[in-house]
């Protein structure tokens, strides 16, 4: 079996130290081009776990140990993109919503999305709406990413779009949205441009709004 | 161990739906089982208004319609204390606020109203402050904190039911036992409190749920815990609980258990 075949199991297994090892030899030995192992090893092993999550035939700490296999091993390709300054997929700005302090769900997502190679600024827990009109001026992302697990904090998930439309921002970035109480109908109503019931659907969504 | 009946709330598609057409004959059907199967209370959430203003409307039309079909109190399961007010108004006998939590703010605008109305509450023990702390400790200290400012505004600790906090045992293997800890933290530190939890959060992301949430509420029965938001027309929950209990000597000569066995209760 070849080593970016081996990179990709390991991911899906989250086998962190045997993905890390295989990716450095990879790089060092093998002398693969970092973008390869990104996209035919690491993402091949998330993309197989995100799918088999799909149809219930893996579960959320198979999703956290792969993705925890794929970030740390996506710190090691990070001096030679930097080195070649190859643009990220696009840039995501991410975070829970005011009044919430839930960040677990909204952790695996940003580890997701930068495994699938988003940039993410990740703003943390208890966000007021200011605040992520601040972070998008700043970053620019295509995506805005809002999550809550409380049945009355998500209103503060419609705050913070009206906060986006009133400093003329709205138009300018996709709003995903997620998280325990929140639903197709909500998103309706609050008129954000998606939901997603679980990361890699999440990710699924980002990816395809970007292409 | 009270059972606090979950059913009536709106982020279920077919009570968003009854809800929005007042349907009274769906609303007061849920009621009627849920109240029928044992349970102590029941939760009415009705979450998905945007605007407080409707869902005062909501829990004014609510509230009266579930007491006729069920005669048991009701935990009213919002953020805003005029809704809360709106169910008060039209509750009979001694309501449940669903919640408060270690926030000033969120005490200073509820506890009044619990303390003017004789209501029981749920707090949780997190707050805006300290998060979700990871630790048992802080989740103490922030019951202590919760405790203190409810004997200041007339709620008595045996009207609080402290909720310390299940997260899934899917993102971290230690949640349950975190979540025993608190708890058992709780009845130890603050004598008379009660305390709450859903029993649904612990298996989030595991297959099936509800063999880890059965095994969850004997776990947390044995450490103390006095009453759950849990599905009460779940046959297989509801004879754990009364199995539990017989095990935890809270069942007297098994009393209990027999009368439920009599009556075709432990029959799945």
């Amino acid at each position: 079996m070849d080593t970016l075949t081996k990179i990709a199991q390991f991911v899906e297994k989250g086998q962190i130290q045997e993905a890390k090892e295989a990716t450095q030899k990879a790089l060092d030995v093998e002398k693969i081009p970092p973008m390869e192992i990104l996209n035919k090893g690491l993402i091949v092993g998330l993309a197989a776990v995100g799918e088999a999550f799909s149809c219930q035939k893996a579960f959320v700490p198979e999703l956290m140990t792969a993705g925890m296999a794929m970030k740390e091993s996506l710190e090691l390709l990070r001096p030679s993109f930097e080195a070649s300054d190859s643009p990220p997929m696009g840039t995501v700005v991410i975070g829970t919503v005011e009044g919430d302090v839930h960040d677990v769900g909204k952790n695996i997502v940003a580890m997701m999305l930068q495994g699938a190679g988003f940039k993410v600024h990740d703003l943390g827990i208890d966000i007021p709406a200011a605040k992520f009109v601040e972070a998008v001026k700043q970053h620019q992302p295509e995506i805005l990413a809002l999550s809550a697990l409380y049945t009355p904090t998500r209103l503060a998930m419609a705050e913070t779009l009206k906060a986006m439309e009133s400093n003329g921002l709205r138009t300018k970035v996709k709003v995903i949205i997620g998280g325990a109480p929140i639903d197709q109908n909500f998103c309706n109503l609050i008129k954000a441009d998606g939901y997603a019931p679980d990361a890699p659907q999440a990710v699924q969504m980002c990816k395809k709004w970007l292409a | 161990m009270e059972i606090i009946g979950e059913k009536i709330n709106t982020t279920r598609k077919a009570v968003e739906a009854a809800v929005r057409q007042r349907d009274a004959a769906f609303i007061q059907d849920l009621a009627r089982r849920q109240a029928e199967a044992g349970a102590a209370f029941l939760d009415v959430n009705s979450g998905l208004p945007l605007d407080p203003e409707e869902e005062a409307a909501d829990f004014e039309w609510l509230v009266p319609l579930i007491q006729e079909a069920a005669d048991i109190p009701l935990c009213l399961d919002t953020a805003h204390p005029k809704v809360i007010e709106a169910g008060l108004r039209r509750h009979k006998g001694r309501a449940m606020i669903n919640s408060v939590n270690g926030d000033p703010a969120v005490l200073e605008s509820i506890l009044p109203l619990a303390g003017r109305h004789h209501c029981k509450v749920i707090a949780l023990t997190t707050s805006r402050e300290k998060k979700i702390p990871a630790g048992s400790a802080e989740r103490l200290e922030i019951a202590k904190a919760i405790a203190r400012r409810a004997q200041d505004h007339g709620v008595p600790l045996e009207d609080i039911y402290f909720d310390p906090l299940v997260l899934s045992l899917a993102t971290d293997q230690k949640n349950a036992l975190v979540f025993l800890e608190t708890l058992k933290a709780i009845k130890q530190e603050l004598p008379g409190a009660r305390t709450v939890s859903g029993l649904s959060n612990i298996s989030f992301g595991l297959p099936r749920r509800k063999l880890l949430n059965q095994a969850f509420l004997v776990l947390a029965g044995f450490a103390g815990m006095d009453a759950a938001i849990a599905d009460p027309t779940d046959k297989a929950l509801m004879a754990m609980v009364t199995a539990s209990e017989a095990l935890a000597n809270k069942d007297a000569y098994c009393a209990g258990y027999l009368r439920a066995f009599r009556e075709g209760r432990l029959d799945m």
